[in-house]
């Protein structure tokens, strides 16, 4: 009895494993599919795929100039919001956590405000404040990744405080001194490689919340800088399946850059890669689990963070 | 003077002001000499290493090291090793990275750094896992890797702060034989620190049992365990028996401590001293120059080849080990039992 019940009862739970992840990819993959085949429809009335087929929206986008100008234009914003959190949190969080833990405190706080503060309150807040005296930036694009920089920063502060945790970096910076290294060189050889796989995924996620920024950016910035999301927004009422292939373009975008920072993040700084940072039991946990292969790397690289 | 001289090394909790955590400790340690801080913990040896170190900063006294005075240098130029309880190798590194790590922050040529990394690897019989990643290495691996990263940069002192304590017990074993064949075959002057008596009994050169961040005291394995000083050594160290001196005048069948001239404060008798029989056979007849006393056997526990009973005399609790013979037989909890202890086996306590 109790051999013959086991299996059955394993299999039942496989099956339930499965329902559940088939639940999941079709809430995930429906509407995204749907846009698609909007976008790529020709004539769509009455039945339930699309009569003809034209790539005439993708066209219509693609050679249109202002949509590759507010591609760019996302790109620059949010490029250079990340390179300046990037330059200024690596330290400071590597600096207050390993020198100074009693201000860990502080910065939790600040970390915390960003979530505080809706976003129209603090775009009317920032006009206010920058629309005149010694520094009168409003309505450029500094106004706009100053406050990307606050929106971003939980993200940033949580993955690289968790990074440096799970590797106990006092421990290490103690070890790295005591066989010679000075400061800095403890910090770019032994902290800032382990921290790199926790600061990718915070980059990723940063990135793709500013990307999708639609409320700061057309409220700081507006009509003067014209970034993708008030760009789709914008040429939204125009025809339903133009901005579904806006949809998808942006999509199949961020997917690709997302790739790039990933590929980036492994080999930058001989970062180990998200798969050998996990212990060797997970990995065994994951090797039995019940789908292999379907797991995003975005999902992977947060468990190994957190483990 | 010796290699590494400690004078008067004081530390205390938070400010200056605070409890001490070491309390104007002083000792010596000659080169290549292999001395165990032995202490329950809490009593301020591994303050001790990371003073040494440079990681944590001495209040008051000095520390010298061949005779250069370390009290206010950078850890970086100490010139000494430390490995850690929980291994601290570096994890974005490769077994062979991490040993180098040392000689490239040295400048060594790659060459030369090549060749000792190897040397190291095969010391420590770990050449074939030069490629891998430290979270592939079970935990003695991990730590074999530790010692090898010190050791490879020459460090005129090694300090290893209970570096076996994450192990289980039979790798723990191997590697106490391990750690101490590298050290005398290199000569390395080493500072170790455990809470485990058997570990510092078994490796060690000398021994300074810790308490309360003092030296409570100093000496040879052999020494600390047939000669214990104080009545904390003798607990710490064995499973001593300590009885004050009224207890002693239990045991002596005499009216007085004083009468009987048991003039320090307490005496340890350690529980193999003691010899157990049955309390009706042989009665009478005990030698001269011994004491004897009855009592009641409470409890009864094997160690193997040990078996440790516990005997209530009077209201005392005595503590004895026999053999576990085959031949033997074993006393009941609740039998009555005659114990008996050699005079010159009660070694008189200190404080």
């Amino acid at each position: 009895m109790l051999k013959s019940n086991k299996p059955r009862g394993r299999r039942s739970a496989g099956r339930f494993h499965r329902i559940v992840w088939a639940i999941l990819i079709i809430y995930l993959v429906l509407p995204l599919v749907a846009t698609l085949l909007y976008a790529l429809a020709g004539n769509w009335q009455t039945t339930i795929l699309p009569e003809s087929w034209t790539l005439k929206w993708f066209q219509d986008l693609l050679h249109d100039s202002r949509f590759t100008e507010a591609f760019v234009r996302s790109i620059v914003v949010c490029g250079i919001s990340l390179i300046v959190s990037t330059a200024v949190m690596v330290p400071t969080v590597i600096i207050v956590v390993l020198e100074f833990p009693k201000w860990e405190k502080v910065l939790n706080m600040l970390a915390l405000i960003p979530y505080a503060v809706p976003g129209v309150v603090a775009a009317v807040g920032l006009i206010r404040l920058y629309s005149s005296g010694p520094l009168a930036i409003s309505g450029t694009i500094w106004l706009l990744c100053g406050a990307y920089f606050v929106v971003v920063l939980p993200f940033m502060y949580q993955g690289i405080r968790n990074s440096l945790r799970s590797v106990n970096a006092v421990m290490l910076q103690d070890a790295a001194m005591l066989l010679g290294a000075g400061r800095w060189q403890a910090f770019r050889y032994v902290l800032l490689p382990n921290v790199m796989p926790g600061l990718t995924v915070s980059l990723l996620l940063s990135f793709a919340v500013l990307f999708g920024e639609f409320v700061l950016a057309n409220l700081l910035v507006g009509g003067q800088y014209e970034t993708i999301q008030i760009y789709l927004y914008r040429r939204q009422g125009e025809s339903g399946h133009l901005s579904s292939a806006v949809s998808i373009t942006y999509f199949v975008l961020v997917a690709i850059i997302s790739g790039v920072m990933l590929r980036l993040g492994k080999r930058v700084l001989n970062a180990p890669s998200p798969a050998d940072d996990d212990k060797p039991a997970t990995g065994n946990k994951k090797g039995r689990g019940a789908s292999p292969g379907t797991a995003a790397p975005g999902i992977t690289l947060q468990g190994g963070q957190e483990s | 003077m010796s290699y590494v001289e400690f004078e008067r090394v004081s530390k205390y909790f938070g400010n200056a002001g605070g409890a001490p955590v070491l309390d104007a400790l002083s000792l010596g340690v000659e080169k290549g000499e292999f001395v165990t801080l032995l202490g329950p913990s809490g009593c301020g040896k591994s303050t001790l290493l990371r003073c040494v170190a440079g990681l944590t900063e001495i209040d008051e006294g000095r520390v010298r090291l061949d005779g250069v005075d370390l009290t206010n240098m950078a850890p970086k130029k100490r010139n000494v090793g430390m490995v850690f309880q929980s291994y601290a190798l570096f994890p974005n590194m490769t077994v062979y990275d991490n040993v180098a790590f040392g000689l490239k922050m040295k400048g060594m040529a790659r060459a030369e750094i090549e060749r000792t990394v190897k040397r190291m690897l095969e010391i420590i019989d770990m050449s074939e896992k030069s490629g891998q990643y430290p979270h592939r290495l079970s935990g003695g691996q991990q730590q074999r890797v530790a010692l090898a990263r010190s050791l490879a940069v020459q460090p005129k002192l090694m300090m290893m702060d209970e570096p076996l304590s994450a192990l289980d017990a039979k790798i723990r074993k191997m590697l106490r034989v391990e750690i101490r064949r590298i050290q005398q075959e290199l000569g390395m002057t080493t500072l170790f620190v455990t809470h485990d008596q058997e570990e510092a009994l078994t490796m060690s050169d000398r021994i300074c049992i810790m308490n309360q961040g003092r030296i409570e005291q100093t000496g040879t394995p052999e020494e600390i365990y047939a000669r214990p000083k104080t009545a904390f050594v003798a607990r710490f160290i064995g499973n001593y028996n300590v009885l004050s001196a009224e207890e002693m005048a239990v045991i002596g069948r005499t009216q007085s401590a004083s009468a009987a001239g048991f003039e320090p404060e307490a005496y340890a008798i350690r529980p193999e001293a003691v010899r157990i029989s049955a309390a009706d056979d042989g009665s009478g007849d005990s030698p001269a120059d011994a004491y004897s006393m009855d009592g009641t056997v409470s409890d009864c526990t094997s160690l193997g080849a040990l078996l440790r009973y516990t005997v209530q005399v009077g209201n005392l609790s005595i503590t004895t080990d026999e053999l576990n013979a085959p031949a033997s037989s074993r006393h009941a909890a609740g039998a009555r039992v005659r114990l008996e202890v050699d005079r010159n086996a009660c070694v008189p306590l200190q404080g």
